[in-house]
């Protein structure tokens, strides 16, 4: 039963790994800078590390989001995510797991009518709404100061391609590190909160094993069209997308950069998961900015901006919908 | 991951050499080139020419072999992959150069063109105008791979290809100036002027290649 259970966490966790290789190493494959068995090795062997060493922060702000009772609470709010998350992602909707998370976590709390906690909903909505200025500020300065640096100190053409992939194999490595730190949690949370009886690191070692299994069957199409939807991004600046996507991810998922605001900036950041999708998006708006907007795909722009809203309330409605029929069952 | 990266560096490493040999030869060809002809005028066709002539048939043999290499290795080896075909273009171009260098020389030894003594000087002229034009391109392409400006350098090219042309038609005017010589030997002549002229128009092609490529990958 507990094995039936658990699959919706590890079909999820299957989704992540399939739609965020082509975030992580899109860029690279598709400009055959790397091979995509390297790309979803690195991909596995990052997103492992980053959820087993610091993925405990954002599982524990998304355990006091909504307070879980039972396993079958847990899969049916891991299945709602599981299958906007595939439906939108097929629709060609530039989704993540965080989105999708809180709108079945918010569906569960009204059916419930549970005791809801609203400061971690409004660290949420605060940390989102901030997150996309400060990776598109970040991807606009490192673009302006790779340009200036090229200028200066300009590199070979053919040591360019080796700094650039170089570059680009350790972002997308940081940034495997920074999601498997902030976004691995969605997965494991519901069940830490909600099936004590299954251990802890069975918990997280499944929802790895899910993701790195989603990462070695990802679609090159898929990677190719998340490479070019928006804005294709040529290899330094999907180096440069790849760099502050790690920066932010790690900002809003490490306690001793939290500790580092604190102290130097008086700045509190909370420890919160950040969809990669509005992410990407941000660091995307940021690059295309330094190159005075040149390329950016305005419909595809506001496409991605209603999902924002639609997403979390139709996950919402779909857990409803889900948790209505098996009571009514 | 340390061994993929250590063999990326070494084969880029490689690939940068290959191409300085093969650049560095079409320099050292346009000179024995040169040195060639003036040989002929002075002496016709006499060991020293000979010799000179099979230095330039090496060169270009090698500079063959290199050119087949980089295209192997850039096709086979994931090096530069978004600029295949523009290095191949150019490469291709720069190697059309020394294989007219070859050919005006063969032919010269066939066809034993009997020039005047009054065309030497304005003969050696051209000729210099003509590596020199060779020789400014052959510095675009290395600072093109350097990661460098190539602008000034390719407009030199322009500058010199038309400094050759006007040069090249002077020529041609005072081989069909006047009377006495015969048909024959001055449309022989006007070939072989065409021929050498005919280097340096090459080299303007490969400049206007460089020129898009360098606006093309350009960060």
């Amino acid at each position: 039963m507990i094995a039936v259970l658990l699959s919706a966490g590890l079909f999820l966790g299957w989704i992540l790994g399939r739609n965020n290789l082509g975030n992580l190493f899109g860029a690279a494959v598709v400009t055959r800078m790397i091979r995509f068995r390297t790309a979803a090795a690195l991909a596995c062997v990052c997103l492992t590390l980053g959820a087993l060493i610091g993925g405990e922060g954002t599982a524990s702000a998304l355990m006091r989001l909504a307070p879980l009772e039972t396993p079958p609470d847990a899969a049916v709010v891991t299945a709602s995510a599981a299958l906007v998350l595939l439906l939108a992602t097929a629709a060609g909707i530039p989704v993540s797991i965080a989105q999708t998370a809180l709108g079945a976590l918010t569906g569960w709390v009204v059916f419930k009518q549970a005791a809801w906690d609203a400061w971690p909903v409004y660290r949420i909505v605060w940390a989102w709404s901030v997150s996309p200025f400060l990776i598109a500020g970040l991807s606009f300065a490192g673009m302006l100061l790779i340009r200036r640096a090229a200028r200066r100190h300009p590199i070979p053409v053919l040591w360019r391609d080796f700094w650039t992939r170089a570059g680009l194999i350790a972002s997308g490595c940081l940034a495997a590190y920074a999601l498997g730190a902030n976004n691995i949690s969605v997965i494991a949370a519901p069940y830490l909160a909600a099936a004590p009886a299954v251990p802890p690191a069975a918990v997280w070692a499944l929802a790895c094993l899910a993701v790195c299994i989603g990462c070695w069957t990802a679609d090159r199409s898929v990677m190719r069209t998340l490479a070019s939807g928006l804005f294709p991004l040529s290899p330094v600046e999907a180096c440069v997308a790849g760099l502050t996507m790690a920066a932010t991810l790690m900002l809003f998922s490490s306690t001793f950069l939290r500790a580092l605001f604190v102290q130097a900036f008086n700045i509190y950041v909370p420890i919160i998961p950040l969809p990669s999708s509005i992410l990407i998006v941000g660091a995307t708006i940021g690059i295309a900015l330094a190159k005075e907007g040149y390329g950016l795909n305005l419909p595809a722009l506001l496409k991605v901006f209603a999902s924002w809203i639609l997403i979390p309330v139709t996950t919402s409605l779909i857990c409803y919908a889900i948790l209505a029929i098996l009571a009514a069952a | 991951m340390h061994k993929i990266q250590w063999n990326l560096f070494r084969k880029t490493k490689e690939l940068e050499s290959k191409i300085g040999t093969f650049l560095a030869n079409i320099t050292e060809a346009g000179d024995v080139f040169a040195q060639a002809l003036e040989a002929y005028y002075a002496r016709g066709l006499d060991d020293a020419f000979h010799a000179l002539k099979a230095r330039v048939s090496f060169l270009e043999a090698q500079n063959d072999a290199i050119r087949r290499d980089v295209e192997v290795r850039l096709y086979t080896q994931m090096i530069v992959p978004g600029m295949r075909s523009d290095i191949l273009a150019l490469i291709e171009g720069c190697d059309k150069l020394i294989n007219k260098y070859e050919e005006n020389l063969i032919l010269l030894s066939v066809e034993k063109n009997r020039i005047p003594k009054k065309l030497h000087p304005d003969l050696i002229m051209m000729t210099r105008t003509v590596i020199d034009c060779v020789r400014t391109l052959i510095r675009a392409v290395k600072n093109f791979f350097d990661g460098d400006a190539v602008t000034d350098l390719v407009h030199q090219t322009y500058r010199l290809e038309h400094q050759a042309d006007d040069q090249a038609i002077s020529l041609k005017q005072k081989i069909f100036a006047g009377a006495g010589t015969d048909l024959a030997l001055r449309l022989q002549l006007k070939d072989f002027i065409s021929n050498i002229e005919k280097i340096s128009d090459m080299a303007e092609d490969a400049a206007d290649t460089l020129s898009v490529i360098s606006v093309k990958h350009a960060t």
